[in-house]
């Protein structure tokens, strides 16, 4: 009972803090030099300076501004796309007329999903047995270089890595395609790449969690009980010091949803991150404020899922 | 009566980053089945570290140096670790200081009563929550049937510190443990949790070391006393001689410092100064910078440990022939 109020109410603030959101989102795209006209104009005419004539040039972009309502005040454009965004209804983009933002979303959402899934289950696969055995074995040589690796998986950027993969596994070795997202074997690398950083921090964090729990006089209780190391650790220590751990990953998994870019360019990914950067390099507000909405969406329902996983895991949580 | 448990010349160090801090150098003491023996000092003085070393559960960075505890014939200090794990909460068991860390905070607590039993293999797993049942029963847990699949969080601190009495209990241990049980609790259940560890004793039959910084408390309900100074023996006594007459000048002092309601006015006299560092410690007896009888031969020469009469163990220089004269 006290779980489906507490999360009704968690939706109506998550409600909330998106309004707010695309509020300030407009706001700064309003105050950002440089529009959409100049820079399409710029490029559909391959560069070379534009042939209409200063009364033509009025006409379209007038034409352009009834098409997609920025003729009314900026209070009015706001109100108009939340109507529609809450039930996914975005219109459509500048640099796409034809086809509404959803749809473009939607060809491209599954794409980013599984890689995202795929990499934070690899993350967690790893990640998690590592920060461990750096805990258990802390201060010797395996907890040193579990941990250099993982500072350097949270420090070298995602893309770099790739390159040198690529560079190995395709170019030397031969035994990995350099991009796409059809086959499994297209999808080693760049669900690697995705993983390392989220791997790295899980890693890191387990490690401290897990050494904070074995400092606890539960622990010692446990082992004055008569436990093996092996029990106390595997029913004492364990999912207590996991209980943190859901904190960081599901805000890591949101933002994987939309923070693939640079992987999904260098793979060739045909997902969501593509499309988000080309719409803030090219001025593309619909879609701009579009993918500002969906990150702030994702990034809050992931927190919600992992407070309600939270009182699943931890008896002492109880939602009023 | 039979002895149960014999340390010899325990010595217990920590290394520090200043040093190595002698916790506990060379203590030696003995417990009888079914005796009840308590443990007295201040904070710091190698109390808890004495017996905790026994189960060899110190933290990573101390280790005996020296001594023997035998334990109904075996060398607690020589087990093997598989060996020293077997007698822990089955043959000696701990309740430690405070209830409200030393609970799993998210496993229900009859699973935590019925942990040693299944670890041991007393029991099945049928007949250890039965059990688990039952002791929660014994140590006065009201509607235990049902508060015994509950969680710590739901239950008040005396409440906690019951059931950390109960799996204390669950393997019929030999000897339990009690590290300062009532310190964490509430004033107003002190008195009850004493009153069931001296319950509990009559009913398991088990010997019982109370570790603890109250005097008075000690006196009550021990058999034997220990005062523990810095890291040694300053006197050991059966209760009754040790009420009639405590010998050294730290023993003296402990029990002027407790509060009396009946006693007169300005009798309440703390002792001057700080426990010592354990790094470096004073020279000769490591009380005489506190002591108000501190003569040249305190400064100079450790005092030996010795028995003054029968039973009756003390380490001061101005004890003679059984009386202390200063």
């Amino acid at each position: 009972m006290g779980l489906v109020r507490y999360i009704l109410r968690r939706l109506f603030t998550i409600f909330v803090s998106i309004v707010v959101v695309i509020i300030i989102t407009y706001i700064l795209m309003w105050l950002a030099p440089g529009e959409f006209f100049n820079i399409a104009q710029f490029q559909a005419s391959g560069g070379r300076v534009a042939t209409l004539t200063p009364e033509q040039l009025q006409v379209l972009i007038k034409g352009f501004e009834e098409k997609y309502g920025l003729n009314v005040p900026l209070w009015k454009q706001i109100l108009n796309y939340l109507k529609d965004a809450f039930r996914f209804k975005f219109g459509p983009s500048f640099s796409n007329p034809n086809e509404p933002i959803e749809v473009q979303i939607a060809r491209r959402f599954p794409v980013t999903f599984t890689l995202a899934i795929l990499s934070m289950a690899l993350a967690v696969i790893v990640g998690i047995p590592l920060g461990v055995i750096a805990a258990l074995k802390r201060n010797t040589w395996v907890d040193y270089i579990t941990m250099f690796f993982s500072m350097a998986g949270s420090i070298i950027p995602a893309y770099t890595i790739g390159v040198i993969m690529v560079l190995i596994f395709s170019v030397w070795l031969r035994v990995l395609p350099t991009s796409g997202w059809e086959t499994p074997k297209q999808m080693i690398m760049p669900v690697i790449c995705v993983a390392l950083g989220p791997m790295a921090v899980i890693a890191r964090f387990m490690r401290s969690s897990l050494l904070d729990v074995l400092n606890q006089d539960y622990i010692r209780t446990a082992y004055a009980k008569g436990g093996t190391d092996r029990a106390v650790i595997m029913r004492h220590a364990l999912r207590n010091s996991l209980i943190p751990i859901v904190t960081i990953i599901g805000p890591q998994l949101a933002f994987l949803f939309t923070g693939t870019v640079w992987i999904e360019n260098l793979f060739r990914v045909p997902g969501l991150g593509q499309l988000f950067v080309n719409a803030a390099s090219m001025r593309d507000y619909p879609l701009l404020v579009t993918s500002t909405f969906i990150l702030s969406l994702s990034v809050m329902l992931m927190n919600l899922l992992v407070d309600v996983i939270y009182a699943f895991l931890d008896p002492r949580i109880k939602y009023e | 009566m039979a002895e149960l448990l014999r340390v010899n010349n325990l010595k217990t160090y920590f290394d520090r980053y200043d040093g190595v801090v002698k916790a506990v150098d060379g203590i030696s003491y003995k417990l009888d089945y079914g005796e009840t023996l308590a443990i007295v000092g201040e904070s710091g003085s190698g109390k808890t570290v004495s017996v905790l070393s026994l189960l060899r559960l110190i933290k990573r960075n101390g280790r005996v140096v020296d001594g023997e505890a035998i334990f109904e014939g075996k060398d607690l200090l020589k087990l093997s670790k598989e060996e020293i794990r077997q007698i822990r909460g089955k043959d000696i068991s701990i309740v430690f200081q405070d209830p409200m860390t030393s609970l799993n905070p998210i496993m229900r607590v009859g699973m935590q009563i019925m942990e040693p039993i299944l670890w041991h293999r007393v029991m099945s797993d049928k007949e250890a929550r039965d059990r688990a049942v039952e002791l929660l029963r014994l140590v006065g847990i009201p509607e235990y049937k049902t508060r015994v699949w509950d969680y710590p969080f739901q239950f008040s601190g005396g409440m906690r510190q019951r059931v950390m009495i109960a799996i204390a209990l669950a393997c019929n241990p030999k000897l339990v443990i009690a590290d300062e049980p009532t310190t964490a609790l509430d004033v107003t259940v002190r008195a009850q949790i004493l009153n069931l560890l001296s319950d509990m004793k009559e009913e398991f039959k088990t010997s019982v070391i109370l570790i603890t910084h109250d005097i008075t408390l000690a006196m009550n309900f021990a058999d034997t006393i220990m005062v523990m100074y810095a890291g040694k023996i300053a006197e050991y006594s059966p209760v009754e001689r040790f009420i009639r007459n405590p010998l050294h000048p730290y023993s003296q002092g402990l029990i002027s410092s407790t509060l009396d309601i009946k006693a007169k006015e300005g009798s309440l006299r703390p002792i001057p100064g700080n426990p010592p560092s354990l790094v470096s410690p004073p020279s000769g007896c490591r009380f005489h910078p506190r002591c108000v009888y501190a003569q040249d031969i305190c400064r100079e020469q450790e005092p030996e440990y010795k028995e003054v009469e029968d039973g009756h163990y003390v380490a001061c220089h101005l004890v003679k022939g059984g009386k202390f004269n200063a």
